[in-house]
């Protein structure tokens, strides 16, 4: 594995905020500096919100041995309030939503899989990524950027 | 952070890495760690070994697909394409490697070890891992105790 991309992807790019842990951007640096990471462009800020005084701060507490870490959302209080609406009207989520937070995950990699096979089906059949990407309604560049590694190299 | 790792600790992220890479996943997801910490000692002495596990999350996995009314049969990931992509880390092994280093804070220790990571692991609440353990009767309360 390439060690500076586990960090980028741990603790995102160097001098930029480090979500649960303390860490000066000078100590990240030189950990970075000393696996001849490059240190390219900083991401866009994490947290927006644009609902004004609308947005509510979130603790997503983790808690671990007795010590809080706190991760603050925005949260638009407004979409919030419809959500909560929404799913108590018009699903059947059972009373503890465990069991359909865990199906949503499934189906999330199930997504992921069935796409995956499909898309080198596709390709193999002839399709273009132009009429992949339409027939799955997102953008050519997307569905190339996602898949076109992952079949070129299942092809050699 | 990554140089205070024990050459142990090390190569149960980097197996986890590989793992997701060979399963085509683009992400590396606690359950990958649980996978690639097989090895330990804790988990050798409940008798989950690595083929365990891996049952265990696929039965996870077809369990919470039924809940909607989905069978996942010819989608298992039996024969998985290979991904050409570097995976990242997702946010359930982020938590439990943050989760991880904070207990070996707690803990006074320097280094951090395979088993700090175990126990970052295992202090996930909610989410395939301690779904999975429950599945293979494993108490995850006594397990932590153990660590």
């Amino acid at each position: 594995m390439d060690a500076c991309h586990a960090l980028r992807s741990l603790y995102g790019e160097p001098g930029n905020a480090v979500q649960g842990a303390r860490s000066s951007s000078r100590s990240t640096r030189s950990v970075w500096n000393a696996l001849g990471c490059a240190v390219g462009r900083s991401s866009s800020p994490r947290f927006e919100c644009s609902g004004g005084d609308n947005c509510i701060t979130e603790a997503n507490g983790v808690t671990t041995g007795g010590q809080a870490t706190e991760q603050p959302r925005l949260t638009n209080r407004g979409s919030s309030t419809r959500v909560d609406r929404m799913v108590v009207q018009s699903t059947e989520v059972p009373e503890d939503p465990v069991d359909a937070l865990a199906a949503v995950g499934a189906m999330r990699r199930l997504a992921d899989r069935v796409e995956a096979a499909a898309v080198s089906q596709a390709i193999s059949d002839g399709w273009t990524w132009a009429q992949i990407a339409e027939a799955l309604g997102v953008t050519r560049q997307a569905v190339h950027k996602k898949h076109a590694r992952r079949v070129e190299s299942a092809r050699d | 952070m990554f140089e205070r790792f024990t050459k142990d600790a090390r190569a149960v992220v980097h197996a986890a890495v590989s793992d997701a890479k060979a399963t085509g996943q683009s992400t590396v997801e606690a359950e990958h760690l649980l996978l690639a910490l097989a090895t330990s000692p804790e988990l050798r002495s409940l008798g989950l070994d690595r083929e365990r596990l891996a049952d265990a999350l696929i039965e996870e996995e077809r369990r919470s697909l039924s809940v909607v009314g989905l069978s996942a049969e010819n989608y298992q990931q039996r024969k998985p394409a290979s991904s050409a992509h570097e995976p990242r880390f997702g946010a359930s092994a982020k938590l439990a490697l943050q989760r991880g280093v904070k207990l070996a804070q707690l803990r006074g220790g320097r280094r951090f070890r395979a088993q700090d990571l175990l126990a970052g692991v295992l202090a996930a609440e909610h989410g395939r891992v301690p779904r999975a353990l429950n599945l293979v009767g494993i108490d995850v309360d006594e397990l932590r105790g153990r660590i």
